[in-house]
């Protein structure tokens, strides 16, 4: 196995001794987490790549959460929020326990934080008012995260046709989404390979920060270079007119269930 | 092989540049209709300059691009319905299949060419159905394509192109980081698509991929015929 | 910097978007005539690219670190119509994968970042450079590219932060629910302007400007012709355009807020226009009001009631509860079983 076309030929003395480096402490921070915070975005990714799981239509599936959220931000009354709450978390916990976990770790995570911010007005207004947005914060997250688990991205993506958003910038959406996956891969493999070389003291922290973001801006003009080319192969010219939607039986169950719930608000919101 | 006496692509004395790096020095060649091409060379020879040059991506800075009798220059190309003709006629498969996809699922990706040549909703349907069809791909056309595999991902690419019904159908490197069983396939396909009567050219860097299949072989050397 | 759901009232959030449509439409527009079809694909690209880049951990003296958004550095690697695209586009993925800002307050948070952050970033960047009297080329020409950039990212990000603590501060004052509690953000402009800035002017702002330095940095030196607006003549053209073409729009904003007032519930505008703005003004102590009938302490009575409007049978609200409370140990129990049967967690990892 051992070549010894080695430039000079030999090996340095220092390379034959046993390594003695002790490392010494250092804070890499910014390394370990941006690094999970990718691990998040690909598995966010990765559980969508089974497959649709979703039983109903993607649009009105949208249009019900949307439709949810609004009501819920605007309600004032316990009773519509103890509905929705339970609508809610009645469908979180039918979910597939992966889809559960990552629509709480969002969820309460940003609730969390909003419970932390909003207490002191508690003191402001000695009301419980802060639990209610905290709730109301809780219930709208929940639902956004659960319609983004369960629904596959181009699927979602498409849906938003239904708001009149126009076929370009759906288009340019999905062109996005492909590429922060490639990016962030890049940009996952840069930062590993950073952590693993990364054993004592760096400096220099800035610098293989801006290596690296750099890097990755370069390597997005020469992706984006290519795709144009591809593009043009593919004789695009700015326009693009997608496959109508078509809309099933199955888009009915959210529709319905809007329905229920803007009755319900109408009587008690 | 019915039609090797119709003269396709004619390039002669051929020089390009990027800003200041040369990539192609003087290439003169002939391609006869339905001729299956080897362009054999290392990484940095001018493959990929040549096909980016062939799909009139870029122009030549002196020298003659002919396809079927027309010159391809910045002036022809202006004419969008001549650049239209040429993108339809020559199919491009690029090496990396992660920037040639930008859909939001495999069937859209294999639509969007047919879509964007103006064909009827029918037609387009129809096409899409049977490229994925031949390719295999029905498990996967609801699927975006940032998960498929590479293989996947190649073959998706392929369908893209072959939607449009291209006359000559150019691969880069089509077997970089494909498994074994993608690239038996795309071998086959290679030599269905030459029995159709239709040009193809490949680059690549591996010589077995051209044995038994290739009509001629051109090798390239920094930009240079060998 | 993002605003979440439930912060901002429907209201505003619609009236945020609305306002952001213009600016999208003018992005959309300017970016398809000053830049040909290509840039359909340097768009979604430039998307992804500030999505990834607002991933980032920025690293800080002494060990710590922070986020950036990058408004500046987009404006000034792809011009500001191309930054305000790509951030909106990372803004509404970042909600919807992340839930990092609310999807209703995704206009609110359009405006602040994608809008005034490029815009207002790029236009000191561009009148800095006009001031160095910056030449395409050469080292010393770095310096001050940097430099304008710099100073441009700092007051980006800190104006996005204002435009953010200003739509906070306004909630307490124009909504409030029947008994007279803000339903939305509880703090008036009082504190959400201190608590906002104090952050933003120094450790966000530190941040900022080293994610937007850093990577200018980068680029310039390895490829300069990649950084949009590298000639000053071209950059000074635009600008005036800019400026001329934002202080309308930010006019017609604020007469868009006015009447926002009105749309309050009871007397709030009328209130928060006599003795409450008194109160917080004259007396520093005093934070906000305190709404009558609430003066004595609160009890739970006092939330529950309201929340339950009469002639509703109640039958409504306990079953509701009796789901909440169900379906909550069906997630717990689960959440358990699952932790407890640990297995194939780890196959997802990092299979994308």
């Amino acid at each position: 196995m051992v070549r010894n076309d080695l430039g000079s030929g030999s090996i340095p003395d220092w390379m034959m001794k046993k390594n003695e480096y002790v490392p010494t402490k250092d804070r890499e921070g910014f390394l370990t987490k941006s690094l999970l915070g990718f691990l998040r975005l690909f598995r966010h990714f990765s559980m969508r790549g089974r497959g649709d799981i979703s039983v109903a239509g993607a649009g009105t599936e949208l249009v019900l959460t949307l439709g949810m959220i609004i009501m819920i931000a605007m309600t004032d009354s316990g009773v519509f929020l103890a509905c929705a709450g339970a609508g809610i978390l009645g469908v979180l916990s039918f979910s597939r326990i992966d889809i559960m976990k990552r629509a709480l770790s969002t969820s309460l995570g940003v609730t969390a934080f909003t419970f932390v911010i909003m207490l002191p007005a508690f003191f402001l207004y000695k009301s419980l008012g802060f639990l209610v947005l905290s709730f109301k914060v809780f219930l709208s997250v929940t639902a956004l995260s659960l319609l983004t688990s369960v629904i596959p991205w181009n699927r979602i993506t498409a849906a938003l046709r239904l708001f009149k958003m126009p076929n370009i910038l759906i288009f340019v959406l999905d062109m996005t989404i492909h590429y922060i996956l490639l990016l962030g891969n890049v940009a996952y493999d840069m930062l590993a390979a950073l952590k693993l070389r990364s054993i004592g003291k760096n400096k220099d922290k800035v610098n293989s920060f801006s290596g690296i973001l750099g890097t990755l801006f370069m390597k997005s003009v020469a992706m984006s270079k290519e795709t144009e080319d591809a593009l043009t192969c593919r004789l695009f010219e700015g326009r693009y007119d997608a496959a109508k939607t078509d809309f099933g039986i199955k888009d009915c169950i959210p529709l319905f269930t809007l329905i229920i719930f803007i009755i319900l608000y109408i009587f008690v919101g | 092989m019915k039609n090797a006496q119709n003269l396709q692509i004619e390039l002669s004395d051929v020089y390009f540049r990027y800003e200041d790096t040369p990539a192609l020095n003087g290439i003169s060649l002939q391609i006869f209709e339905g001729e299956t091409v080897g362009l054999k060379g290392d990484n940095g020879s001018g493959k990929s300059t040549l096909l980016r040059l062939l799909n009139g991506l870029v122009y030549p800075d002196s020298g003659k691009y002919m396809l079927d009798g027309k010159e391809i220059n910045s002036d022809s190309m202006r004419d969008t319905l001549f650049a239209r003709a040429l993108h339809t006629k020559i199919g491009y498969v690029f090496q990396n299949s992660d920037t040639q996809l930008f859909c939001g699922s495999v069937r859209e990706e294999v639509e969007f060419g047919p879509r964007q040549m103006g064909l009827s909703d029918e037609e387009v349907e129809k096409r899409a159905g049977d490229v994925i069809r031949m390719l295999d791909l029905e498990k996967i056309e609801n699927r975006p394509p940032y998960h498929l595999s590479g293989g996947e991902k190649k073959k998706t690419a392929l369908a893209a192109v072959l939607s449009m019904n291209p006359d000559i159908l150019m691969l880069d490197e089509p077997m970089n980081g494909l498994d074994k069983k993608t690239v038996e396939w795309l071998t086959g396909f290679m030599s269905l698509w030459k029995e159709a009567g239709k040009t193809l050219i490949v680059a690549t860097h591996d010589e077995n991929l051209l044995y038994g299949i290739a009509d001629k072989v051109i090798e390239l050397h920094e930009g240079k015929i060998i | 910097m993002h605003i979440p759901e439930n912060y901002l009232s429907p209201a505003t959030c619609a009236v945020m978007t609305a306002a952001m449509v213009p600016v999208w439409v003018r992005a959309v527009k300017n970016v398809k005539t000053e830049l040909p079809k290509e840039k359909i694909s340097m768009i979604g690209v430039g998307a992804a690219f500030s999505f990834v880049g607002m991933m980032f951990n920025v690293p800080m003296p002494g060990g710590t670190t922070g986020h950036a958004v990058g408004g500046t550095l987009l404006a000034a690697l792809l011009g500001p119509d191309a930054a305000c695209i790509a951030v909106s586009m990372a803004l509404l993925l970042q909600a919807l994968i992340f839930g990092d800002g609310g999807i209703l307050a995704f206009g609110a948070n359009a405006f602040n970042m994608a809008f005034a952050m490029p815009y207002i970033g790029f236009a000191i960047y561009s009148l800095l450079l006009k001031l160095f009297k910056a030449a395409p080329a050469g080292k010393e020409q770095m310096t001050k590219k940097l430099v304008s950039a710099g100073v441009g990212s700092y007051v980006g990000i800190n104006a996005a932060a204002f435009l953010a603590a200003i739509e906070f501060g306004i909630q307490p004052y124009l909504f409030k629910d029947a008994a007279g509690r803000p339903m939305y953000c509880p703090y008036g402009l009082n504190v959400s302007i201190p608590s906002m800035m104090i952050g933003h002017l120094t450790i966000f702002g530190l941040a900022e400007i080293i994610f937007t330095v850093a990577i200018l940095a980068y680029v310039l030196k390895t490829s300069p012709n990649l950084v949009h607006g590298a000639l000053p003549t071209h950059a000074e053209g635009e600008k005036k355009k800019r400026f001329a073409s934002m202080l309308p729009l930010l006019l017609a904003i604020l007469i868009a807020f006015v009447p926002l007032g009105l749309l309050a519930e009871g007397t709030a505008w009328g209130e928060w226009g006599s003795d409450e703005i008194a109160e917080v003004v004259s007396d520093g102590e005093t934070l906000g009001y305190v709404p009558s009938g609430m003066e004595s302490g609160f009890s739970l009575e006092a939330i529950i009631p309201d929340y339950a409007i009469e002639g509703v049978p109640d039958i409504v609200g306990y079953i509701a509860s009796a789901i909440i409370g169900v379906a909550v140990l069906v997630i717990i129990f689960r959440l358990i079983g699952s932790v407890s049967g640990k297995k194939k967690v780890h196959e997802i990892e990092h299979s994308v």
